[in-house]
Order: C-alpha cells, then structure tokens, then sequence
C-alpha cells in the first residue's frame, strides 16, 4: 500500500534514487572491465571477475529500473515505456542499418559499441521529454 | 474518454493538484484525463470516483 503523506510526484523522484546509484556502479565496472586490464597486467582471472562484476551490476540496473517502472503513476509509466519503445526502436533500426552500411563499405570508419548506447541515451531523453509534453 | 471531471473539481473547489492527492496519482494524470489525452486504468477509475463517492459510470462517459 501506498503512503499518501507525499505526493505521487515527490515519491517518483525518490524513486529515481536507486536507478542512479545502481547506473553509476554500473559505469565504474564498466570502466574496470575496459580499463582494468592495465592495471593488473590482463591477468584473464582479474578480468573476467570485473565483467562478471559488470554484468551483475547490470541485472541490478534492470532489476532496479523494473521496480521503478512498478512504482511510478500509471500516466508516467505509459511516457516512459513508450520512449523506451523508441530508443528501441531507433537501436535496432540504426544498428542494422549501419551493419548493412558497414558490409557494403560505405563507411570508411568504424563505429563503437559505445555510439550505439549513446544514442539510444539521447533518443530516450528525448522521447520521454516529447512524451511529457505531450500529457502536459 | 469524456468525463466530469473539471466540473466536480470545481464544485468541491479542488485544483488538480488537490484530486491527484486524493487518488494517489500525478497531477499530470488528472490534468491529461481532463483533457482527453489519456484513458485512466479501471483502478484508477475507480478511485477516482470514490474520491467523489460516485459510480464510475457518473464521472467517465461510455461513447461507445
């Protein structure tokens, strides 16, 4: 049961507090599994520790998004799955696009994985603002 | 969904923000389901409408 002492939107905010703690444990090992192999001479154990600690992590930034997508107001839920749709959306169609790209040797650099995210990033944003608006 | 509830907010001199509260949802719900834009789940109906001690069916207007 929910508390009504606070508002629904003061409880969204508070929510979002997980998801940023779990996100940025999720950066800091995925800059030990890219970087830690310098500093302890690409000792594979080492390694394979800091990318499974990463994709522990990992579950831990699903698990902790899931439960805030369970939390928040049906309205807020809605803007936010339907940007999600789209960053999905423009990840794959982009991805592929840029692999059938690659394969005809259209591109004469490659792209990193790490673009990729970063656009999906920038799409979510962006669509999760045009979705506030849009139910302002 | 067409619905009352601009006008029973106004005959209880409630601002948005006061039947948000009330219902335990965002004031943008109440002001999205005011305007149309968005179709509340039957939970959230149902609270709305008990927050007037209404029947669903006296709030939400079935244009079907």
């Amino acid at each position: 049961m929910q508390e009504h002492n606070e508002s629904v939107d003061q409880r969204a905010f508070k929510n979002v507090v997980p998801i940023a703690i779990w996100t940025l444990a999720w950066v800091a090992t995925l800059a030990l599994a890219r970087f830690g192999p310098d500093l302890w001479d690409s000792q594979p154990v080492a390694s394979w520790v800091a990318i499974a600690a990463n994709v522990g992590v990992g579950i831990g930034v699903m698990v902790a998004h899931a439960g805030f997508l369970r939390r928040v107001d049906e309205l807020q839920r809605k803007i936010l799955v339907d940007a999600m749709a789209v960053a999905l959306g423009v990840g794959l169609v982009g991805g592929f696009a840029y692999a059938a790209a690659d394969s005809a040797g259209l591109f004469v650099f490659d792209a990193n994985i790490a673009f990729f995210s970063a656009l999906m990033a920038v799409v979510y944003a962006v669509a999760t603002i045009v979705g506030t608006l849009r139910y302002r | 969904m067409k619905n009352h509830l601009k006008a029973l907010r106004a005959e209880h001199d409630w601002t948005q923000a006061d039947l948000a509260d009330r219902a335990n949802v965002s004031r943008q719900t109440i002001n999205a389901i005011e305007k149309e834009k968005f179709d509340p789940s039957l939970p959230v109906a149902f609270r709305i409408a008990k927050v007037f001690d209404l029947t669903i069916e006296e709030v939400f207007l079935d244009e079907q």
